[in-house]
């Protein structure tokens, strides 16, 4: 603990990280205006004392608009996160220990990673019909084959240890030895990977709204907010510049805080400074 | 031994399938093991002598290895005919197994003692309190001060010598009937290995259980064996009781590994050392797999490989010097 509060970068991450889930929690609480109601009377107003963010095509509160994509965003990231701890880990640990189910599984994840991440998730929500919960379930789909190639690698060299062997020896099963002696021993990798994930999910879901494939409009999400003032991006450039600072700020924040863990939870790893 | 012993290996055979093909890492390995025995099995690097214990408790990473042939017979039950539930009743529970490297053999993200606790509690049903006493007693009896603090240390907070006493304190938590030692002092210091050797023996008494104790140093294991099985290239070569084993050895690889042994009181500069190396199971020798090595082979000794020849009274070794070079007939084994 005391090694990651020393580790600049993470820290940085973490403040960048902290700033926007506090905004995207809070968000009722920071702004009384309704991120859906419109006004005509003040449309494109540039940012002021009034309007911190300024106010987009049709008057509504820029500020309250990115706050109430911050929660949107980060929600469809930690479920693609959730859903990716959940069937990474099993499809990495399944081919990770079980020699037989490796190649059929791996194969599969091999194709799903034959295509480029975005056209894939582009396809199974248009299949599915553009919706926030729809984005979730593409994105996922589309990184848990890399959650399982990184739980994979970590399953294989812990399953050769010398303590899974004496467990073995002490009568564990199979089921047994998963849970309780090679898992605790991946976790760290998966974390880590976890954490790019989250950056990476932010990222896309954000593509995925910009194309009108995720949440629909008027709910705010920092893609489609981008999406509708591209437009005006002349006019009131600040519609599209503030969600896109945004947005890098907190997916350079997660890409932060995944470098810190690594370095600090595997020391080998590390980069001479 | 009286009565029927408690462990009967017969015709043991496991072979291995890598790249370059088949081999057999033991072959037609037979001995038995009475109640309360300590047999010593002793051999170089790949001579067999772990997976013939590893064979024992079907601990064969299969694939690439499989027990082709034999039977094991503990306590009247063929273990390789055992289903899959049988046998991890029996691992742990009866038959228990200690391995060579205490650092790696524990689970690092685990206090020692909750590993203890869950090897109890896969064959008990009790309480994790009463597993937990349980644990805090045989740590104490393994001889670690202490126990109810190291109980929630973590393997690297220990020394290497704690850590296999910690081991043994898995193994015997379930008071098996017997305790595979596969190398249990190779990787400590000296002091510590005499330490280790004196409690298995101790416990030996106290519990009642035999041990197989697998070793490449004669010389440390000596007084703690009853019974000696001298291993080569993945056959028994000889086989005897230590007192004689030591006195009278029969086959040239035991006597080269005797005269290998250093001994404080010899007046002999050098050490003794087997000329050659093992040969690699691919290009085994044809005949006796120790001819290229040995001082006394003759024409005769590459026409076949030698069964276990009776010397004396449970005393056995595989080299025709015993019937006077003369090929015994292969149904004599």
């Amino acid at each position: 603990m005391r090694r990651l509060l020393r580790h600049k970068l993470f820290v940085t991450g973490s403040i960048l990280v902290g700033l926007v889930t506090f905004g995207a929690i809070f968000a009722d609480l920071l702004t009384i205006a309704d991120p859906t109601r419109m006004s005509v009377r003040t449309r494109f107003e540039p940012p002021s004392l009034e309007y911190i963010f300024g106010t987009d095509n049709f008057g509504r509160s820029q500020w309250a608009r990115v706050l109430y994509g911050a929660r949107l965003s980060l929600m469809i990231g930690l479920g693609v996160v959730v859903l990716n701890a959940i069937f990474g880990t099993l499809v990495g640990a399944l081919a990770g220990y079980f020699k037989s189910l490796d190649n059929i599984l791996m194969r599969v994840a091999d194709a799903f990673m034959a295509f480029p991440v975005i056209l894939l998730a582009i396809g199974i929500t248009a299949a599915l019909g553009p919706s926030s919960v729809n984005a979730v379930i593409a994105l996922a789909a589309v990184y848990t084959p890399r959650t399982a190639r990184v739980v994979r690698a970590s399953v294989l060299v812990a399953r050769e240890m010398e303590y899974v062997q004496a467990a073995r020896a002490c009568g564990a099963g199979d089921w047994r030895i998963i849970r309780r002696h090679v898992m605790p021993n991946c976790m760290a990798p998966l974390i880590v990977q976890l954490t790019f994930i989250f950056a990476y999910a932010v990222l896309s879901e954000a593509v995925l709204s910009f194309l009108g494939l995720g949440a629909q409009p008027p709910t705010p999400t920092w893609g489609n907010i981008i999406a509708e003032g591209r437009q005006y991006i002349r006019e009131a450039p600040w519609i599209t510049v503030i969600p896109g600072l945004v947005l890098a700020a907190t997916v350079l924040g997660l890409n932060l805080l995944g470098d810190g863990l690594r370095d600090v939870l595997d020391p080998r790893l590390k980069v001479q400074q | 031994m009286s009565g029927p012993p408690l462990l009967s290996v017969q015709g043991l055979t496991t072979t291995f399938r890598v790249e370059e093909g088949t081999f057999d890492a033991v072959q037609e390995v037979s001995f038995d093991l009475g109640e309360g025995e300590v047999l010593g099995i002793v051999g170089e690097s790949g001579s067999g002598k772990s997976v013939t214990a590893l064979s024992i408790l079907r601990l064969i990473p299969d694939p690439p290895g499989q027990i082709a042939g034999g039977e094991i017979v503990f306590r009247g039950e063929n273990l390789l005919k055992a289903s899959p539930g049988r046998i991890r009743q029996i691992r742990g529970g009866e038959i228990a197994m200690i391995f060579q490297e205490p650092m790696t053999s524990l689970n690092p993200v685990f206090p020692i003692g909750d590993q203890i606790v869950e090897t109890i509690r896969y064959h008990e049903r009790i309480s994790r309190r009463a597993a937990r006493d349980r644990a805090i007693e045989l740590l104490d009896r393994v001889g670690i001060a202490s126990p109810a603090q190291r109980l929630n240390e973590y393997p690297h907070e220990l020394s290497g010598g704690m850590r296999q006493r910690a081991m043994i304190a898995i193994a015997l938590s379930c008071n098996p009937r017997l305790l595979l030692a596969d190398e249990p002092t190779t990787a400590l210091d000296v002091t510590i290995q005499a330490q280790i050797l004196e409690l298995l023996s101790d416990l030996r008494e106290e519990f009642g259980m035999a041990i197989v104790l697998i070793t490449h140093d004669l010389g440390v294991v000596a007084q703690y064996v009853d019974r000696v099985i001298v291993m080569y290239c993945g056959r028994v070569v000889e086989q005897a009781p230590v007192e004689e084993l030591f006195d009278a050895p029969q086959h040239p690889y035991t006597q080269g590994l005797l005269s290998s042994i250093a001994s404080l009181d010899g007046d002999s500069e050098r050490l003794e050392t087997i000329p050659g190396t093992v040969p690699s199971p691919f290009e085994l020798p044809s005949g006796c797999r120790f001819r290229p090595r040995c001082g006394f082979s003759r024409d005769a000794c590459s026409l076949a490989d030698p069964p276990l020849i009776a010397a004396a009274p449970g005393h056995a070794a595989a080299c025709i010097r015993l019937t006077g070079y003369a090929l015994p007939r292969t149904d004599a084994a």
